[in-house]
């Protein structure tokens, strides 16, 4: 008797035992401080063609395969002045882990002597999260397309200019420009030029490119990623497409109209409707069938 | 006396029933260790299903440019048998062929379970299966996916309606079958089932009016769900599916892979279950021979298909028609194709003394698959020859593959249209009772013309 009693709590301890080994090993921080994780801020400057300053950022933990962004952290942006720093704002990071900041044309970030802005972009962390914080430093760059034609020849001009503490125009020697045309979706890039010593880039503009009805080309002229200036990108139209008639055609194709044709609507309703009318009248002949017992 | 008497029974004479009655009796334990194994096919297909859902489409073959592959070859196949099996049924029913009575019911039961179980093969092609119901709430008329939503939707009702109408009578014999060691429920079933049908003058002429109604209603819906099919390939601009013979030649591959199929299921029953006496020698000659004609119609049109690809001159179907003649590509699957479809069918069928029972079921077999085959080469090659090739992918993207997932649910479509032959064939006999001992009986025709002097 006593030996299948002490079996018994024999085997309870060992069930507990078990079951607090089990349970315990599933909470993540049992028996050891959790570390916490790494994170990287990365910080973008960008120009819009609307002339609008663009500053992202993306912030990421953890390292290699195990990278992930970080949503709903929270980005301080400031600009560095010598001694002292200018807060500009917070913003929140999406999903994706990205953040932007758009900021109006007018506006003129605070530079140094030589005309470069410091801007620094911090996260504080969490509890599960180190801090992190990115800076960069940018230039102002004015990018000016000017067309010309001579003896029958088309030339796009590119003018490349930064600006100095003092607000004047400098030119840029030896930036790399591309050029390309708007496309339905994305850009067609046209060819690459750089600039001399004088910030000019010129390019001999193709003849054959089709363009609007009137053979209007929205010409782009894009700087990619540079380490002064970030991306930027100028915008200026031209009429120097070959005209494409964009004319309804005669018939359209019925897939992408708003509506489906009367023709069609009337078809499907007469076909639904005979095939409807006669399954339901040969159901309602089997209800005869039912009550047709007698003789 | 009351000249409305009421007869207790159907039939009295029960010699076909006693024959087959066997067959719907207590199952043995080779039956349920099949059914078992057809379940559990179809439970790994379950399995592969929530793996797919889970982890996307990226654990199937499907890719940027072959964004269909198997499923949607399956699809297509399993539509044609059912829509074959629709045809065959109901022309014999129309036509009141006497010698097809035996096969009405395969024929039926072939329409409905491969409906069932091809229907949800292009399910599984969807993305975003969580958004299938914008089919419903956002319908667009003019969208061949609509039609074809509302056609296969349609079809697979009145199917079932026909199938469950060519049962009641069998039903109404079952219940009154005394002789039937069957569960009480079953009884109780056949009994709600049967209708209360008594075999009165009048149930009979009703009955046969809802067959024949049903029967005509269901040939042509099957006819313009399957073109529709056809035109969801044609209507685009694609090489290899633009084409204006797409529907009519739709429909003759279903027919020629549905008779194909039914050969196959006639003589599966006819060893398993000892039905030498039904499905005789007469049955497999004929339909021998209308799988010759439709092989003929078939090959008529798939040359049709291929001359005027091979005439064409764009840079695409070029490409397209390499791969069908590369044996590193498709050149293979299109040689056993061809040969399977086309050149050892009409040779075996055509000639009499190759025409054995085993011989013509061998072909219809291999008829089937190679069909299958056809639809394949239908959807692959063409995907992964497009008009402007998707740039800056995985040089692998560019191919289509099958994963373990693709051939799991593949296999348990397959299982699924067993699984229903088999529980069905022990509900009711296969052969239709009723049809088989009424055949000198004729329904009268749903349209009479007077003849002169009549």
């Amino acid at each position: 008797m006593e030996t299948n009693k002490f079996k018994y709590f024999e085997r309870l301890s060992l069930i507990i035992l078990i079951g607090t080994v089990i349970v315990a090993s599933t909470i993540p921080t049992f028996g050891k401080v959790q570390a916490k994780e790494r994170t990287r801020l990365r910080m973008y400057y960008s120009k819009l063609p609307s002339g609008n300053k663009q500053v992202s950022v993306i912030l990421t933990s953890g390292r290699g395969k195990n990278t992930a962004n970080v949503a709903d952290a929270v980005i301080s942006l400031s600009v560095e002045q010598e001694d002292t720093t200018l807060f500009l704002t917070d913003i929140i990071t999406k999903a994706d882990g990205t953040a932007e900041l758009q900021i109006e044309s007018g506006y003129q970030f605070p530079t140094n002597e030589e005309g470069f802005t410091s801007l620094l972009a911090e996260y504080a962390g969490n509890d599960s999260l180190g801090a992190a914080s990115a800076d960069m430093e940018i230039k102002d760059v004015i990018l000016t397309l000017s067309f010309d034609i001579e003896d029958s020849v088309k030339f796009l001009t590119v003018i490349a200019e930064e600006l100095d503490s003092s607000g004047s125009r400098i030119p840029v020697e030896g930036l790399d420009i591309k050029i390309g045309v708007e496309r339905l979706y994305s850009t067609l890039d046209i060819d690459d030029i750089e600039t001399d010593d004088e910030g000019l880039g010129i390019l001999e503009f193709p003849n054959d490119l089709p363009g609007d009805s009137i053979g209007t080309l929205i010409v782009t002229a894009r700087i990619d990623d540079h380490d002064d200036y970030g991306t930027m990108t100028t915008k200026g139209a031209i009429d120097w497409g070959l005209p494409v008639s964009y004319e309804m055609d005669p018939l359209p194709r019925q897939l992408y109209s708003d509506e489906a044709p009367l023709w069609m609507i009337l078809g499907v309703v007469i076909i639904l409707a005979g095939a409807w009318y006669h399954f339901f009248l040969s159901i309602y002949k089997l209800f005869k069938l039912k009550k047709a017992t007698d003789l | 006396m009351n000249t409305h008497k009421k007869i207790n029974a159907v039939n009295t004479n029960n010699d076909l029933l006693k024959k087959l009655a066997h067959n719907l009796e207590r199952p043995s334990k080779r039956w349920i260790f099949w059914v078992i194994f057809l379940i559990l096919i179809i439970l790994f297909g379950a399995y592969a299903l929530v793996r797919q859902i889970i982890d996307g489409q990226i654990i199937t073959g499907m890719r940027d440019n072959a964004a269909w592959g198997l499923y949607t070859a399956n699809f297509i196949f399993f539509m044609g048998l059912s829509y074959a099996g629709a045809l065959v049924s109901c022309s014999f029913q129309l036509l009141r062929i006497q010698w097809a009575k035996p096969l009405l019911r395969m024929a039926e039961l072939l329409t409905v379970a491969s409906l069932i179980a091809g229907a949800p093969f292009i399910l599984y092609c969807i993305g975003r299966l969580d958004r299938m119901h914008y089919l419903f709430i956002y319908p667009r008329i003019q969208s061949p996916i609509t039609w074809d939503v509302i056609a296969i939707m349609t079809d697979l009702l009145f199917c079932i309606a026909f199938l469950y109408f060519t049962h009641i009578r069998d039903f109404a014999r079952l219940r009154d079958y005394e002789g039937l060691k069957v569960a009480k429920w079953r009884m109780k079933l056949y009994g709600f089932l049967a209708l209360n049908y008594k075999g009165t003058p009048l149930q009979k002429k009703y009955l046969h009016q809802a067959h024949d109604i049903m029967a005509a209603i269901i040939i042509p819906t099957a006819i313009i769900a399957y073109s529709l099919l056809s035109w969801l390939f044609g209507m685009s601009l694609r090489p290899g599916w633009h084409s204006t013979i797409f529907g009519p030649y739709f429909v003759i591959t279903a027919a020629y892979s549905g008779v194909a199929l039914l050969i196959v299921i006639m003589w599966l029953y006819r060893k398993s279950r000892k039905l030498e006496e039904f499905i005789t020698n007469k049955h497999f000659n004929y339909m021998a021979f209308g799988l010759l004609i439709l092989g003929l119609f078939y090959g008529y049109f798939t040359f049709s298909e291929y001359i005027t690809d091979w005439y064409n001159q764009t840079k695409p179907m070029g490409y397209l028609m390499a791969k069908f003649l590369d044996t590193e590509q498709y050149g293979w699957l299109s040689l056993f194709h061809i040969a399977f479809t086309l050149v050892v069918p009409i040779i075996v069928l055509g000639i009499p003394w190759l025409r054995t029972i085993n011989s013509v079921t061998f072909i219809s077999a291999m008829v089937v698959l190679a069909l299958w085959v056809k639809r394949f080469l239908i959807v692959v090659p063409t995907l992964e020859t497009p008009f402007i090739p998707i740039q800056d992918i995985r040089p692998e993207y560019n191919t289509y593959s099958i994963s373990w997932v693709e051939w799991a649910l593949t296999f348990a479509g397959i299982a699924m249209m067993v699984l229903i032959f088999t529980v069905a064939s022990k509900l009711a006999p296969i052969i239709p009772v009723a049809e088989v001992e009424d055949v000198q009986e004729e329904a009268k025709p749903l349209i009479r013309f007077k003849t002169q002097g009549a």
